[in-house]
């Protein structure tokens, strides 16, 4: 039934106007071009051949791959081609696509072994290519089973420039859809383009040539093909006839477009070339911070952008490697309520590591000995001796702790006799600690088991000697530990996205040999492990740091009684309780070293944050930072031993010329946007008014355009002005419609007969004072004379 | 060159944001990115907007429309090929363009727009051909109003007005019968136009003139042409006294008055064809007058009506009618006109006044 209705439809005749029908079907397409169906289908050809070899091609020649070029070029030629007549027929567009997916299948099964080994090479080039922007000495290697990597990498070349070609024909489709074209093919671009390597010039034009083409294309909707004959026919329905399209016109296009691309290519080259161009050019925001993201990635894969386990801060009990990147919420774990004593930080033990398992990656407290001498309360017993006996120069203070979303456990501060006070989320426990200030406490510490503190696993050895020897440690303790936190400050970069550990791989190993760049449990670990082989028995503990700086900032003051919380010596002055929420960002990892005279003290080996790690920012950041004039942004959840190092006022003085560009950019863009809002606001409230308000829209708009009208382009800018000024100031000084049309009559801008003008004006009468809304007959009328 | 005059530029919102989009895009990429490719693409992209709107700017003044038709009078039903042809003259083409139609019949007043979607070649024509066929009476116009050029990227949308016109008039069909026979009050006039045709002369001669191409053989008067050396004709008058009126009083409806026209055409027709002439008589509301046609002959009668479709429609009651004749044709006794009673055409023998 539908089908009948259909077909009566189709049947029907397409009426012009009332009595005037089509006699044929629909407008035959003229045959002044009887070649322009071949010829659309090779101006379709020609842009795709354009993005295809500008994408794939211009990566290639970003990484200054060498490869057979002619026979890139004419396979993708050819496949263009083929690609294109596609779209000639509907039976061929299947016939087609089926042959050329049999035929790729066919082909890349045949000469895998040649397009794999092609595939590697070109990897393995863009590897190296990686390794080097990175800075990394990972490199990911693929064996190539071709040892010709020239012809190996010439055939991979050729498949792919017919397998892009298929693919990009699918998404250009019938309807020149250019964002499909666009968005997969400039990923081949932004490769290099991330790794500060640019593409040639010519592939530059190629590329440009084809995205602006189907862009232009897609916009003025051409046809490449004759329309099906039932949209044709809708269409004629609806009164509007499709001209068949002209080759021609589309040739003339693609040269214009050509024409323009190699102009600016060549001149700008010439003016401000490549070379002086990537000299000069400063390293975005953006990829300073995602280059460990990506340098992770591009080791790793996909899995080396997954954080394998949940963490606070990126710690999580000893485990270590499976974290890629710290993300941070700076909601509060743990609320501290204390008198600051010291400029130093303010440690809160939560975790002692006392073995290393290798390849396992994680340190364990298990042992009971390693359990019992990690939290032994000798040293603070020793304290509390020694402030009881001289309070000028020891102290005794508490420490109310509230759980508020730290996992439960206890949060002991230095140095504390309370170990077995647990915390559990919601709940407070109060931590009667005696700080270190000045003097050691009188006597030894307890002794402790060499074997356990000293031990290094045996797989770590190698790794370590080489360090060791590499950063030149000798001497006493104070200088190796010295030596070794320059080293790690020099070499060894600070990043909240390291990346997680390979499997198959020692966490430790892999920093010190490979990875060389980690946040604090990278170097925490590695630093015992490391002093332990220089003979100093060391421990890996996991806590809360809180830095002085933060607490002058951030902490809050109370009423509390001071002499509630402290007594005895101080380094700072006295001034109230403070309440300080330490959030994930406090999360921190250090080292434990042991002295014979004092016990176990926490030693900071993790290296101050360079420029190169500004935290992690959103794009927004970004933008952000372009409108600070300079100033350095302030970028939550920095600890102490993570602060930023000066800010370069070099690099955010070059940021000026940038914003100065982004405004000038943004101000360009808004205005025709204002101007756009501005009519689509008219048009939809004349679209909602009815005759009579209509008219008077139209009429004020006529008022407003009138000086256009009148001529003042013989005149000078000034004096065109002036009269523009003056016409518009006489014009509105008129009050009366009446006299509003005869200046208008008077200066040419309406015409015709004086009737006319007297009906125009009964009508804007009636439209503006009159009870009722105006005839049709009178507004056509009078919009007739209104629409200048 | 012929600049186009009020060119009038318009922009299309949603292409502006489209481009603008694709513009942000690279400019985001650029600082992302800081890559020398997308700085060449921002400056391309930035040049081809000007680019772009100068060779549309360019491309409007160098452009004409036309539009032809195969035959200018047709019958009902028979089809007639029309054909709207671009000319450009200059280097650019134009991938989009809208030319708007106006396509109606001016006799009754009703039209309708269309609108033809052409990519325009450069220096080329482009010919856009429909085969149409009129159903009514009329004269059907086709007028080209304005033409819309878009730019390259579609941002910029220039109109210009243009009017190249063409027109078809569809006159009545002439191959049935009429359905009224003669009245017999005009059947002696019929008759004397009759043996008029067969020879006998009735007339008098009133002048000698030369000959002009069309006038009838047996008028040559040979012996003065003889002596002069030269065709002179012989100027008659009819003794069948002046010509038959008839007055068609169209009605306000309008497939009454093409029924109307048609019986009109074929009443003529019969009449020219016993040699009668006859004055057609067609009131014109805009000169409140009649329109009056001599038709003589079958040409003259395409004419009449030809003439008769240029004007507006105008319907005036009957009563209305036979007083406006009464007193525009005083001296007229009679004539026949051709009136809808009762729903039905019919032929009346009115006396005037």
């Amino acid at each position: 039934m539908a089908k009948s209705i259909w077909k009566r439809k189709s049947q029907q005749n397409i009426v012009l106007s009332e009595g005037i029908i089509l006699s044929e079907d629909l407008p035959a397409y003229s045959a002044d071009e009887p070649y322009s169906r071949w010829s659309n289908l090779l101006v379709r050809a020609l842009f795709l051949f354009a993005i295809v070899t500008g994408s794939l091609g211009g990566m290639l020649s970003a990484f200054h791959i060498s490869y057979a070029k002619w026979a890139f070029f004419l396979s993708a030629l050819l496949a263009a081609l083929y690609c294109a007549t596609l779209y000639a027929s509907g039976w061929w567009e299947n016939v087609g696509y089926t042959l050329i997916f049999i035929l790729a299948l066919y082909t890349g099964l045949g000469m895998r072994i040649y397009i794999s080994s092609g595939f590697y090479g070109i990897l393995n080039d863009i590897s190296s290519s990686a390794a080097t922007f990175f800075g990394t000495e990972a490199q990911v290697n693929y064996a190539e089973q071709v040892e010709n990597h020239f012809l190996a990498v010439s055939v991979a070349m050729c498949y792919f420039a017919i397998v892009d070609c298929i693919i990009i024909n699918g998404l250009i489709s019938h309807k020149g859809k250019y964002y499909s074209a666009a968005i997969p093919s400039v990923l081949f671009l932004l490769v290099p383009i991330y790794l500060e390597y640019e593409p040639a010039g010519g592939y530059v034009i190629l590329f440009t040539l084809g995205i602006i083409t189907v862009y232009i294309f897609r916009q003025n909707r051409y046809q490449f093909h004759r329309p099906h004959p039932k949209m044709l026919r809708k269409a004629a329905q609806k009164h509007v006839f499709y001209g068949n399209s002209s080759s021609k016109a589309a040739m003339g296009a693609l040269l214009a477009v050509a024409l323009l691309c190699s102009i600016v290519v060549s001149v700008t080259s010439f003016l401000f070339p490549r070379n002086t161009y990537m000299t000069d050019r400063k390293t975005s925001a953006l990829k300073l911070q995602t280059m460990d993201t990506m340098e992770n990635f591009y080791l790793l894969g996909i899995m080396g952008l997954i954080n394998f386990y949940p963490t606070t801060g990126g710690l999580v009990n000893g485990r270590l490697g499976g974290v890629n990147s710290v993300r941070l919420d700076y909601e509060p774990d743990l609320n501290l309520e204390f008198v600051p004593y010291t400029f130093d930080s303010i440690y809160l033990k939560t975790f002692v590591g006392a073995e290393y398992i290798p390849y396992e990656n994680h340190w364990s407290s298990e042992d009971k000995t390693a359990y019992a001498e990690g939290w032994e309360p000798d040293t603070a017993r020793r304290l509390k001796e020694a402030f009881a006996s001289d309070q000028d120069n020891y102290a005794k203070g508490l420490m109310k702790i509230t759980n508020v979303a730290a996992v439960p456990g206890v949060y002991l501060p230095y140095y504390s006799e309370d170990t077995y006070k647990t915390i559990i989320p919601a709940a407070q426990q109060e931590y009667t600690y005696y700080p270190l200030l000045t003097g050691l406490p009188a006597g030894n510490a307890a002794p402790i088991s060499s074997d356990l503190w000293l031990d290094v696993p045996e797989t770590n050895l190698p790794a370590i000697a080489d360090f060791c020897e590499e950063a030149g440690l000798s001497g006493s303790r104070e200088e190796i530990i010295a030596g070794l936190r320059d080293y790690f400050q020099s070499e060894y970069p600070y990043t909240l996205s390291p990346g997680i550990t390979p499997r198959r791989k020692d966490f430790v190993n892999y920093f010190l040999t490979e990875k060389h760049k980690g946040y604090c449990a990278h170097y925490a670990s590695s630093a015992v492990l490391i002093l332990r082989y220089m003979g100093i028995p060391a421990r890996y503990v996991e806590g809360y740091a809180v830095d002085a700086m933060e607490i002058a900032q951030d902490a809050g003051n109370t009423d509390l009684s001071i002499s509630d919380y402290y007594e005895g010596a101080s380094l700072v002055p006295q001034i109230s309780v403070v309440s300080y929420d330490a959030s994930d960002a406090n999360a921190h990892a250090w080292v434990e070293i042991y002295d014979e005279k004092l016990g176990w003290y926490p030693v900071e080996l993790t290296p101050y944050r360079t420029d190169s790690e500004e935290g992690r920012t959103s794009i927004w950041d970004m933008f952000a930072r372009l409108f600070q004039n300079g100033q350095d942004v302030n970028f939550a959840g920095t600890t102490f031993s993570e602060q930023t190092t000066e800010t370069d006022t070099a690099k955010t003085g070059g940021a000026s010329a940038y914003r100065l560009i982004f405004c000038l950019i943004l101000l360009i863009l808004v205005i025709p946007v204002w101007i756009s809002v501005r009519k689509v606001r008219w048009m939809y409230h004349y679209h909602q008014a009815n005759r009579s308000e209509k008219l008077l829209m139209k009429y004020q708009d006529m008022l407003r355009r009138v000086h256009v009208n009148i001529d003042t382009k013989n005149l000078a800018a000034t004096d065109s002005r002036i009269r523009t000024a003056n016409i518009k100031k006489e014009l509105y000084g008129l009050k009366s419609f009446e006299e509003q049309i005869a200046w208008l009559v008077a200066h040419g801008v309406l015409t015709g007969e004086t009737d006319s003008a007297k009906r125009l004006v009964r009508t804007l009468n009636e439209a503006a004072y009159g009870p009722r809304e105006i005839s049709a007959e009178a507004f056509e009328e009078a919009w007739a004379r209104v629409r200048i | 060159m012929n600049p186009v005059e009020n060119k009038k530029i318009s922009i299309s919102a949603f292409r502006l944001a489209a481009f603008l989009l694709f513009y942000i895009i690279n400019i985001l990429l650029f600082f992302a990115f800081r890559g020398y490719f997308f700085l060449l693409m921002g400056i391309i992209l930035t040049l081809l907007v000007p680019c772009s709107f100068y060779m549309a700017w360019r491309l409007a003044d160098s452009i004409e429309g036309d539009i032809r038709v195969t035959h200018k009078t047709v019958r009902p039903e028979e089809p007639v090929e029309v054909i709207v042809s671009v000319t450009n003259r200059s280097l650019f083409g134009a991938l989009h363009s809208t030319w708007l139609l106006t396509v109606g019949n001016s006799f009754f007043q009703t039209y309708s727009d269309q609108k033809i979607l052409l990519s325009i070649p450069p220096r080329g024509t482009k010919r856009f051909p429909m085969t149409v066929s009129m159903t009514d009476l009329g004269r059907i116009v086709f007028t080209c109003k304005e033409y819309i050029l878009a730019d390259l990227l579609g941002i910029f949308l220039i109109r210009a007005d243009c009017n190249p016109e063409e027109c078809v008039f569809v006159l009545p069909k002439r191959e049935e019968p009429s359905q009224f026979s003669l009245p017999e009050a005009y059947s002696g006039a019929a008759e004397l136009a009759e043996s008029v045709r067969k020879g006998s002369d009735h007339s008098e001669v009133s002048d000698i003139r030369a000959y002009v191409p069309g006038d009838r053989p047996r008028d040559i008067h040979w012996k003065l042409s003889a002596r002069q050396r030269e065709l002179m004709v012989k100027e008659r008058v009819s003794l069948s006294g002046s010509e038959h009126v008839l007055l068609l009083d169209l009605p306000p409806t309008k497939k009454k008055v093409q029924q109307l026209l048609a019986e009109g055409s074929l009443l003529v027709t019969e009449m020219l064809k016993v040699h009668m002439t006859v004055r057609l008589l067609v009131w014109n509301q805009r000169l409140y007058a009649f329109d009056s046609y001599s038709c003589g002959s079958d040409e003259e009668l395409e004419k009449a009506f030809c003439e008769i479709f240029r004007t507006e429609l105008s319907a005036r009651s009957s009563t209305l009618l036979q007083s406006y004749m009464a007193n525009c044709y005083p001296q007229l006794r009679s004539y026949m006109c051709l009136t809808v009673k009762d729903d039905t055409i019919q032929m009346e023998i009115c006396t005037n006044g």
